[in-house]
């Protein structure tokens, strides 16, 4: 999917929003797999803009599209842009809030060390909801 | 319900000749009308403690004599035949038949039989002794009275183990005060259950791997681990403060001296509520399309493997038990999180396992590939630890 460098997101402190699925999730913890790309994703990794939409709602409108989710966590675009990945706009029809992460750039062993470093700082603002 | 009910309940006619004793556990925990696991190991070491003054009985009236006959020890058994409910709960032991598997070997005489039902009389009357302040009978010697150690270890103050005879109104008690005060009678420390919060001061893998550790008062205090993985772990720990479970020697005014076994070290951060086996049971259940309709199930085959690896690390090694995931590629990972490493063991179908590791606060990283297939994998995966918290070593050093 094509990213479009003039819709790249500059508000440091709006979050990103990304839905869990209850899977990859034990106890409460996720699993570092959730804040980041799967092998099928093409390093794009889809989150809702914080700006636009809420943590429950972004929920709900998640489970609404018939898919899984234990709740929704959340990573502001300057810890995205601390471990060197960008946020760009990407509304979808029926999604406005969507955006992307682009971790395109990131081989297996930058993959895996960015992915511990968002978790733990998702897991220090803890589930936004429910 | 009495416990002539129990008996006939589980297990046809109740003898009550056979009956040896009864323990009737009230206070405390035992308010919930039942008997903690916990207890179970007292109900042997009771037995244990029965057959050592029998023992001393025998010796001393036949003075001619190093040790007991053959099959003296074995022909005391006691088997829990009932538990009665009620305001307590009663644990109902009776004396097992004795079995002599060689034909030839002499039978007990009445008297060496009925010597254990002297020993039981004498242990009761040291503890009604003990709860009056008064001397212990002269059979207890210092080693024998130390036996006691093993007695009511988990008992805590207001609890009640009442100890009684078949056709006895006599009641002898144990709880943690006369515990106590039978045990400091021959010596100056006791042992009791261990639980504190320990700093880890420092170590040293290549003398013995002892460790040291502090408690909140700067008394010191050493322990040896032995497992691979235990050793890792304090390494990577050091100057933290853990919780330290296990036995240790008190003085009368209850002050630890010496931790004499460890149990178990709990660290700081979380482990996953379930078992491996159970979280791996988890994984093998998750349905194809679980992620998106086109994700498939974790692959059984890789799961079998990656189990059978990680319960070796936490089994084997006693490293922390990891949280496991299942991966939409059809892969699994196994994630630590401990102190500021974050640590991860992913298998994906077609490759190796992948370990990294990535501490939080200074960014160092090590990685390492394993096959699952090498018969050699958990001892690989044990490398790789090793030169996870060695670097934290090589660091604080």
């Amino acid at each position: 999917m094509p990213i479009n460098p003039a819709s790249k997101l500059t508000g440091a402190a709006e979050l990103l929003l990304r839905q869990a699925n209850p899977s990859l999730v034990v106890d409460g913890i996720p699993s570092s797999a959730v804040f980041g790309p799967n092998s099928g994703d093409q390093g794009q990794f889809s989150v809702d803009r914080g700006a636009l939409i809420t943590p429950k709602d972004a929920y709900i409108a998640y489970l609404a599209k018939q898919r899984l989710s234990s709740g929704t966590w959340g990573l502001t675009v300057e810890e995205f842009a601390g471990c060197a990945l960008s946020a760009y706009s990407d509304p979808l029809v029926g999604s406005p809030a969507h955006a992307l992460v682009d971790y395109s750039s990131l081989g297996t062993s930058a993959l895996d060390r960015v992915k511990k470093k968002l978790k733990a700082k998702a897991i220090a603002r803890g589930c936004l909801h429910p | 319900m009495n416990a002539t009910d129990g008996q006939n309940a589980g297990r046809g006619a109740f003898n009550p000749s056979a009956e040896f004793v009864r323990a009737r556990f009230h206070g405390g925990r035992f308010a919930a009308h039942a008997i903690p696991f916990d207890f179970l190991d007292d109900l042997s070491a009771y037995r244990d403690l029965i057959i050592e003054v029998a023992k001393r009985l025998f010796l001393s009236r036949n003075p001619g004599r190093v040790r007991v006959p053959k099959g003296f020890v074995e022909s005391f058994a006691l088997g829990l035949v009932g538990v009665v409910p009620g305001n307590s709960s009663t644990a109902v032991a009776e004396r097992l038949p004795v079995e002599y598997p060689d034909p030839k070997q002499p039978k007990l005489s009445m008297q060496e039989f009925s010597t254990f039902d002297e020993a039981r009389d004498l242990v009761g009357l040291a503890l009604r002794n003990a709860a009056a302040n008064e001397p212990l009978p002269e059979i207890f010697t210092p080693e024998l009275t130390k036996k006691f150690n093993s007695l009511g270890r988990a008992l805590r103050g207001g609890e009640t183990i009442d100890f009684s005879s078949p056709g006895s109104t006599t009641v002898s008690s144990l709880t943690k005060e006369v515990r106590k005060r039978i045990i400091l009678s021959a010596g100056s420390l006791y042992e009791g259950l261990v639980d504190i919060k320990l700093k880890i001061t420092g170590g040293d893998t290549k003398s013995g791997r002892v460790f040291s550790y502090s408690d909140e008062l700067g008394r010191s205090f050493e322990l040896k681990e032995h497992a691979e993985g235990s050793v890792l772990r304090a390494l990577a720990h050091v100057h933290q403060v853990v919780r330290v479970c296990g036995l240790g020697l008190f003085d009368s005014n209850d002050n630890l001296h010496q931790i004499t076994e460890h149990a178990e070290l709990l660290y700081p951060g979380a482990e996953p509520s379930e078992s491996v086996t159970e979280q791996m049971l988890r994984i093998r259940e998750t349905p194809a399309g679980w992620y998106q309709q086109d994700t498939p199930a974790p692959s059984r085959d890789l799961a079998v493997l990656f189990e059978a690896l990680i319960e070796e690390l936490v089994t084997g090694y006693q490293f922390a038990a990891p949280f496991i995931y299942p991966l939409p590629s059809g892969g699994m990972t196994a994630e630590w999180s401990d102190g500021d490493w974050s640590i991860s063991a992913t298998l994906e179908p077609g490759t190796d396992i992948r370990f990294h590791a990535l501490n939080l606060d200074s960014d160092r990283e090590v990685e390492a590939s394993v096959s699952i297939a090498s018969e050699n994998a958990a001892e690989e995966a044990v490398s790789f630890f090793a030169a996870v918290y060695g670097s934290d070593q090589t660091n604080a050093d």
